[in-house]
């Protein structure tokens, strides 16, 4: 799967899991901060995501730690779903 | 003035702590008590609560045929005590629930099985007490023990009982264990309360129960009893859905009631069963809160030996706290999913009172009432939608001029949150190795519906969920009318909620989705 299918799939996980009702998987910056600003999200989305990250990418996150660089954006998710040996959803 | 006194009391914790109760891929600890074999949590909840109310009951000088003169009321707090049929322990769709799974149907035998499991109603029926006495669950999350005690000492103190049954059971499920490990706050090992290096909870199972009675009822039976649940305080943090509000201004509330019902002056408490989950968030809220209130340094929490016991661990610390409190009064707390919070303190009847007074919070603010058509909080279920567009419509009628801690929730149900507790059972059924979504596990709660209303309508004094099939509305109102004339608030928005869904309406065909909710205010 190339990059910009990946990160289509997992706004669209995103979008479904964490109800964002008005928000289009075109409307999300690649780049914009998730927590804080831009889409406000908190630290319940925030496990919510890393359990996206397990059924849906198979990706292994026991090293994930709280307020890891990992959710600074759609693009660093990305990042760390290619860094997994086995990252096909 | 009634005081409610503990004529018997029971707990029963778990004796041993095994790590494979559930799937094999799950390796976490879990407090189990060793002898019950029964593998279906709902009825594995049901055994542990008659061990102990048979327990309590021999210590309070009474056999079941003893209840059928006196005025009697049941009331429990649980939380797998009513999720009714969805899977069993070993991770298997529970057998109504599967049949429903296969075929789309359901044998009507089932759906009549599946209405008398209410804990509450359930134990009404066994003990032989009339179809009409007063029993409901709270459905609470975490402090729907203390808050079952709660009510009950409501039901002693208005004339409404001469003995209350109250407490809390809760067996180890599969799905509160999925859904904390899901939610990141699940120890790989027993829990360690206020510990620098705790990291998590522990989920164990039991019962605690308290046999209150009237003075007058004791006298009668030719009994007398020293101890009695001087006060009981609630309130709701409106804040978070799982997490508790960091500067702990509801918890302090709660207290600061509790203590005030008991004319008991802070100084007085002489030890604390306080909640300790061993989570990072929870133990620091309790303990910055207690620290600032209390003088005692008598903090002895005891999920570090029991588990975290849910709807049960609010009796069963009550039970503990009453074991403490021959010398002087002890005060137990609860914070709940939700942001709900749970007081009781327990006593010496004849502790000398000091005037109650009110010392209400300096920066509380008048209510405001939610904006007409303000959005669903983003995340909330269909059940709680329901509710917050009840709960907030109904807010329009709260009087002006009411502090909005004394605003207050009560959120009636038969069957809570069933279509998102399905949800969440399909999803672990579907593959059980992988963690299931925390977002779903937090809507399986029943009191979610109610969290999201106090967020979204501002609600910051009592709140509570009530669940039973019969009269749960009526009983709602009851309570919130004592409420007010108790004035433990001054405005209270109550209501029942209740959603018709598939597979839930195969087992009740006659079920229709219901919202009503009312004011009752202070004249």
């Amino acid at each position: 799967m190339n990059r910009d299918e990946l990160k289509r799939q997992l706004k669209e996980f995103i979008i479904e899991r964490l109800s964002l009702e008005s928000v289009t998987p075109e409307s999300i910056d690649d780049d914009a901060p998730l927590f804080g600003d831009g889409l406000q999200l908190d630290s319940l989305d925030a496990v919510e995501i890393i359990v996206i990250l397990q059924r849906k990418f198979h990706c292994d996150v026991k090293q994930i730690k709280k307020g890891s660089e990992i959710f600074r954006s759609i693009n660093a998710l990305a990042d760390f779903i290619e860094s997994q040996p086995h990252s096909e959803p | 003035m009634v005081l409610p006194l503990i004529s018997g009391m029971a707990k029963l914790t778990a004796d041993s702590v095994v790590r494979t109760f559930f799937h094999p891929a799950w390796t976490k600890p879990v407090f189990v008590v060793s002898g019950e074999t029964e593998n279906r949590p709902d009825l594995r909840t049901l055994h542990l609560l008659s061990q102990t109310v048979d327990r309590a009951l021999a210590q309070a000088g009474l056999v079941p045929d003893d209840l059928r003169n006196m005025r009697v009321g049941v009331c429990l707090g649980t939380t797998v005590g009513c999720q009714f049929c969805t899977v069993m322990n070993d991770l298997h769709p529970t057998p109504a629930y599967g049949r429903f799974l296969e075929t789309g149907t359901a044998d009507p035998q089932e759906g009549k099985d599946y209405l008398s499991r209410n804990p509450a109603e359930w134990l009404v029926r066994r003990l032989g007490l009339p179809e009409d006495v007063p029993a409901v669950c709270v459905t609470n999350a975490c402090s729907s023990g203390a808050d079952a005690i709660g009510v009950a000492t409501s039901w002693i103190r208005s004339g409404r009982c001469d003995l209350v049954i109250a407490g809390g059971c809760d067996s180890l499920s599969a799905i509160p264990f999925s859904g904390f490990s899901a939610l990141g706050v699940y120890s790989d090992n027993p829990c360690k309360p206020f510990a620098e290096d705790r990291d998590g909870l522990t989920l164990g199972e039991g019962a605690g129960i308290l046999i209150l009675e009237t003075e007058a009822s004791l006298r009668v039976r030719g009994v007398s009893r020293s101890l009695a649940v001087l006060g009981y305080g609630s309130s709701c943090d409106a804040y978070h859905l799982t997490a508790p509000d960091p500067s702990g201004a509801g918890l302090r509330r709660a207290v600061q009631t509790a203590l005030m019902e008991a004319g008991v002056a802070p100084s007085e408490i002489t030890a604390i069963n306080p909640h300790g989950t061993a989570t990072r968030n929870n133990d620091a809220v309790e303990q910055q809160v207690l620290g600032e209130l209390l003088s005692t340094s008598r903090i002895l929490p005891t999920k570090n030996k029991t588990g975290h016991t849910l709807g049960a661990a609010g009796a069963i610390e009550a039970v503990f706290a009453a074991e403490l409190a021959r010398e002087g009064a002890v005060l137990s707390t609860s914070l709940a999913f939700g942001g709900s919070n749970a007081a009781l303190v327990i006593g010496p009847a004849d502790l000398p009172r000091t005037p109650c007074v009110d010392e209400r919070d300096p920066a509380d603010v008048p209510y405001e009432k939610p904006a007409p058509g303000k959005s669903i909080p983003r995340r909330a279920s269909g059940f709680a939608r329901l509710a917050v567009e009840g709960v907030c419509q109904a807010a329009q009628q709260v009087p002006d001029g009411i502090a909005r801690t004394r605003v207050g929730l009560i959120l009636a149900t038969a069957f809570g949150a069933h279509r998102e507790t399905f949800a969440f059972a399909d999803e672990l059924l579907e593959d059980p190795e992988l963690p299931p979504s925390p977002l779903r596990f937090s809507h399986t709660v029943h009191n979610a519906a109610a969290a999201y209303s106090a967020i979204a309508a501002g609600i910051h004094g009592p709140c509570l969920t009530l669940c039973a099939f019969r009269n749960v509305r009526e009983r709602a109102e009851e309570l919130a009318t004592y409420w007010i004339d108790s004035g433990f608030a001054d405005a209270v928005i109550v209501g029942q909620v209740d959603e018709s869904h598939s597979p839930l309406v195969c087992f009740v065909p006659t079920l229709e989705n219901m919202v009503q909710f009312d004011v009752i205010a202070r004249r």
